[in-house]
Formats: structure tokens, sequence, C-alpha cells
């Protein structure tokens, strides 16, 4: 998507929830996703035009392949971009979380850690979902979300 | 390369500047943010400064690539065996 595009689909103001899919493209700076997402985070997010929030799953998947390559510059990285970043925060997975996690996955028989990261945009709550999984917007219809999927590539 | 090495006293109000020598050799602007860590394991060290970058775009080149294969492998992970 270009700049123009994304900032007619990311109104100012709203809170957006990245799915790890976005974070990786952008941590990458190398796949097609990549410039929408850094134009996301860097331009919308490092401002304060859009908060931004991030599943506690979406630590757990960025951080899987530095500590595998034993990359401590790496995991440096990446904990310093999910938790110090402006205007950037990671929520936990509560009981609500997990809930609302069982009703999407009941309903769409959508995978558990997909289910959780779409369930933490409903409770954080985020107006739009920022990803790179063109099946998403079909799941949240499935599930009867109110929250808009943008899929980046 | 040689490590510059400098110090500083903690001043009122925990105050600390930074010197000019490290300032000057680490390339620092003004507005830089800091994590500020204390290693409470070595108490030679007490406390590290560690520059937090404006942007991690691409900070991570060749690590995760294809990133839909990596993640789709993560997720993986949680399906029955």
């Amino acid at each position: 998507m270009r700049p123009a595009a994304l900032g007619a689909a990311i109104p100012v103001g709203v809170t957006i929830l990245l799915d790890t899919s976005a974070v990786l493209a952008y941590l990458s700076g190398a796949e097609s996703a990549s410039t929408a997402a850094a134009s996301v985070i860097d331009g919308f997010v490092a401002s304060g035009r859009n908060l931004a929030v991030v599943s506690a799953i979406t630590v757990t998947e960025a951080l899987v392949r530095p500590m595998r390559a034993a990359s401590s510059t790496a995991i440096r990285a990446v904990d310093d971009f999910l938790l110090q970043f402006p205007n950037f925060r990671v929520d936990p997975v509560t009981v609500a979380v997990a809930r609302e996690a069982a009703r999407i996955r009941a309903a769409t028989a959508a995978p558990t850690p997909d289910s959780l990261i779409l369930a933490t945009a409903v409770v954080a709550p985020a107006s739009i979902v920022v990803g790179n999984d063109a099946s998403w917007p079909g799941l949240a219809k499935r599930a009867g979300l109110e929250i808009r999927m943008l899929v980046l590539g | 390369m040689a490590d510059v090495v400098a110090t500083a006293r903690l001043r009122s109000r925990n105050q600390l500047t930074l010197p000019d020598a490290i300032v000057q050799a680490a390339g620092l602007d003004e507005g830089v943010t800091f994590v500020v860590e204390l290693d409470q394991a070595d108490p030679d060290v007490v406390v590290r400064l560690r520059r937090v970058r404006s942007s991690y775009a691409g900070a991570l080149k060749g690590l995760y690539e294809p990133t839909s294969d990596y993640l789709e492998g993560e997720r993986s992970g949680w399906d029955p065996r």
C-alpha cells in the first residue's frame, strides 16, 4: 500500500493492533510489506498519530528465532522495539482475551494464536488490525468482529 | 578500536551529564532516548545505558525471511500432534 492509501485507511487517532506478520515485515525490511509496515510504525506510531498495541503472543513469536540463533544483538533489538518504542504497548493475554479468543476459535476454527491476537484487538480495544495475512479479513467477518483488517502486502 | 572511557558524576535530583567524549564518539544528538539498566548480578557495572533507536525498520534483515514461512512454523507449533 502507498503512504497516501495507508493514511486514508488508518484515520488519525485510532488505536491499531499490529499482528506479528506486520512486526516481522517491519523488522525484516526485505519483504513486500516492509515499506508499508515502516510507514505505519515509523510514520504514524512514532509520531503519536496512532497508538499501537501488540499481543504478548507477538513477543513470543518475534523472539523465538533470535533466541534460537543465540543472538544477543537481535534479542535486544526485539526487546527494545517492542518494549521501548514510543506510542506502543504490549497487552497481556488476560482472562478476557482468552475468553474472547475461545469465542473466535469456536466460531471460525481459527488457530489459537490467531484467535488470541484478534481477541487482544477486541479487548484493547483497537479499531484496526494491521497485518499481512490475506485470510484475516474473512476470518474477522466470520467471527463477527467489528474491527477492520488492513492487509499490508 | 579502543573503547572510549570517561567519567560522570551523579548530581542532585539524579542528574547525569554524559561526557563530551562519549557524546561525540557515539554520535548522540539531543533528544535521543536510552534504556537504563541496573545489573544486580554485577556490582562493578551498576548501570548500563543503551540507546533506543528511532527506527527498527530492517534492523533484523536476514533473520526471519521469508517471514510468512517463519510465522507459519511458529503458529503450527500450537497444532495437536
